[in-house]
């Protein structure tokens, strides 16, 4: 049964709260496990959406992200799979670097096409859908934590989950190959809303790379919002790298939140290309002393693409240490959002956290709204932000110039150099070349997909 | 009679509406090296920039014929490409961009212009490396972003090095001698006198004599207040040193 589209969808009960759009997607919940403490956590999760709403330009975390437009799509909860491209999800990562994989196709778990041969004992992975037991009380915590955030994509995506996976590394287990997530998605009309949820826990002294993609096939418009929620243990080691190349109508509100305990170590590469209306939000809060994050952002954006780059990052303990640089290259009319926020609670002393977001406008009307915060309620700190947005530098341009390289080239190499340094910051040689030479296509107005 | 390999007639620019250069004229022939010499402010790295083609640099009058043709209406690639090489004062640190990628990127550029076939990566790393042994710069500088962390030494060596991979017609070193300690003077004047030749001139701009006592003139001429006011052989290098440039100006002025 088809759903209503928003025009034709009741009031709402009570109406939608302060700064919630005048818009309310009800999605279809799937049954995923059927244990009840599932069952009730989604039914809290789904109270919190219908409290929080769809955010409007009025909330604060939202003054820069229309989703005017996202009200304006017909949507229907995703039910036809898309038939992948397996040549594409092949191109993904260098080809050299072995790695398991899951496979999303809009949303729903691909058994077909998953790699989880040869995982170490300790490290279990199953789809959503089946979280039983063990799995199905991580589910339920992970809901119940959207269930009181206040985030109501986190919110709406927990009450309407179709599918997604759950990730467990026992303590001290150590993938020796990356964990690949693909997440494919396809439009058609009305567009599909898609709310994959992936769950992750890291037990103390575990070490991954999780790897998520976020592909679009054709050109057809679709909602996704993929919801990675992360577990990371004590002295636990994990790497997150997003790369997100959706398709050219797609609207992709992501949110990761990492949760970082005692000497655990964090590390986030974001590389944003593809997609319609962006947001990738992600939120790390170091929860307990000696914990370290480093976040890295590379987010391109051209015609009238809209990216917006939420992160949070709470040092909610002594002694850690947040590092964080995000890089951006507009042209035409792109719009790019940077919302940086470091928060020090009362007590997180000798907080050592620095953040830097700079900008490169490739156009006069590219455009970008940078906003570092800095909240501190600790007293012995040591903390720093900046932000910078302009045209390439001309003296720079000169010197590959005056070397006879030709003008848009000179610009090319300059603005892959410039993103280029974050992506390197990734732990993994082989990986950063790949990324650096999809910038480089990019750049080069080369499309991909599609 | 071949046209000179650069013919400056009556050049006057501005930077910023402000006049630097006032009817500077000058002509250097292929195999020669030419010496400019001047106090600070007298228009020497004004020439050095509007002759690589550099923005804001506003030409008022005169004309600049490289190998006949008006160089003046190039773009700075196409100056480079045809063979016009200046060795900056303060080379630009670019961050991100690998050393090793740029100067294939720009070796290539200049050998696609001129027909040859490009090099790939391996064929260029073996080049890159030998030319930068015989400067003294470590090869694991090619690895590290276009003169980030480089000392001054080693972005003026950097430049020579490009300056010998690029093999220009026209070499203009514009204060390659500042910065640099004696040892680092040998080696950059070595690399210099390396590259002299009878299918090259050089053009030397510098403030004080004693980069010429390692790269020796064939001819110098005294900038002051944008115009030469005096041009003679390599002992007029020694005269503005011993005499100093207010005397020296003075007595041309005289």
């Amino acid at each position: 049964m088809p759903t209503p589209s928003p025009a034709q969808q009741p009031e709402r009960a009570r109406g939608p709260a302060r700064g919630a759009l005048p818009f309310a997607y009800a999605g279809r919940p799937t049954p995923i496990g059927g244990d009840p403490m599932i069952v009730e956590a989604r039914a809290r999760a789904h109270a919190r959406y219908e409290e929080l709403g769809l955010p409007s330009t009025r909330v604060e975390a939202w003054k820069y992200t229309n989703l005017q437009s996202l009200a304006k799509l017909e949507l229907m909860p995703a039910e036809r799979l898309p038939a992948i491209d397996l040549e594409r999800i092949g191109h993904l990562l260098p080809k050299e670097l072995r790695a398991f994989r899951i496979v999303f196709g809009n949303g729903r778990w691909r058994s077909d096409l998953a790699h989880l041969d040869d995982l170490p004992a300790g490290c279990r992975i199953v789809p959503l859908r089946e979280a039983t037991g063990r799995a199905a009380k991580i589910v339920s915590g992970s809901l119940d934590r959207a269930a009181n955030g206040l985030s109501s994509i986190n919110a709406l995506n927990a009450a309407y989950a179709e599918d997604g996976a759950i990730i467990h590394l026992d303590p001290g287990t150590r993938l020796d190959a990356p964990l690949h997530l693909v997440f494919v998605c396809q439009g058609t009309e009305p567009a599909p809303a898609i709310h994959p949820r992936v769950v992750l826990v890291a037990e103390a002294g575990s070490a991954l790379t999780l790897i998520e993609s976020h592909i679009g096939q054709g050109e057809g418009a679709y909602w996704t919002t993929p919801v990675i929620d992360l577990l990371v243990g004590p002295e636990a080691q994990l790497r997150h790298v997003k790369f997100q190349d959706e398709g050219p109508s797609a609207i992709h509100l992501g949110f990761s939140e990492a949760l970082i305990d005692r000497n655990a170590f964090y590390e986030h590469l974001l590389i944003s290309v593809g997609g319609r209306l962006v947001r990738n939000e992600l939120r790390a809060k170091l929860t307990a002393e000696g914990g370290a994050v480093t976040l890295n952002g590379a987010f391109l954006g051209r015609g009238r693409q809209h990216v917006d780059n939420t992160t949070d990052i709470v040092h909610a303990a002594p002694r850690c240490r947040s590092r964080e640089v995000y890089k951006g290259a507009l042209d035409h009319q792109a719009r790019g959002v940077f919302q940086g926020r470091i928060v020090v609670e009362p007590g997180a002393q000798q907080t050592d956290g620095h953040q830097l977001t700079r900008t490169i406008l490739l156009s006069d009307s590219a455009e970008i709204d940078a906003k570092p915060m800095l909240e501190i309620y600790a007293d012995d700190v040591k903390c720093s932000h900046g932000a910078t947005a302009g045209a390439l530098d001309p003296d720079w341009v000169h010197y590959l110039r005056a070397r006879g390289i030709g003008e848009v080239e000179a610009r090319r190499l300059l603005v892959e150099g410039f993103l280029g340094e974050v992506i390197d910051g990734v732990g993994l040689p082989a990986l950063a070349q790949h990324y650096r030479a999809r910038v480089a296509r990019w750049l080069g107005g080369e499309e991909e997909g599609a | 009679m071949a046209a000179p390999l650069l013919e400056i007639t009556n050049l006057h620019a501005t930077v910023e509406g402000k006049s630097i250069l006032n009817g500077l004229s000058l002509s250097i022939a292929l195999g020669e090296v030419h010496a400019v010499m001047g106090p600070n402010g007298s228009g020497k790295s004004t020439l050095a920039h509007v002759l690589a083609g550099r923005e804001g640099y506003q030409v008022t009058e005169g004309s600049v014929l490289y190998q006949g043709r008006d160089l003046l209406s190039m773009s700075p690639e196409e100056r480079a490409r045809d063979g016009v090489f200046l060795a900056f004062q303060y080379p630009v640190e670019i961050p991100g961009v690998n050393t090793a990628t740029f100067l294939r990127t720009a070796v290539n550029a200049v050998r696609k212009h001129q027909g040859l076939s490009e090099y790939d990566a391996m064929q260029f790393l073996k080049l890159v490396r030998d030319a930068a042994e015989r400067l003294g710069m470590p090869a694991e500088m090619l690895k590290r972003a276009v003169n980030v962390g480089f000392s001054g030494g080693e972005k003026k060596r950097h430049e020579i090095l490009q300056m010998a991979l690029l093999a220009p017609k026209l070499a203009i070193l514009d204060e390659t001698d500042s910065g640099l300690d004696i040892d680092a003077l040998r080696q950059v004047s070595d690399g210099i006198n390396g590259l002299r030749g009878a299918d090259r001139g050089m053009l030397v701009i510098t403030h004080y004599q004693r980069l010429l006592d390692y790269v020796r003139p064939d001819r110098v001429h005294v900038l002051s207040k944008g115009r030469i006011v005096r041009s003679g052989g390599p002992e007029l290098a020694i005269e503005l040193e011993e005499r100093g440039y207010a005397d020296t100006v003075a007595s041309a002025a005289a």
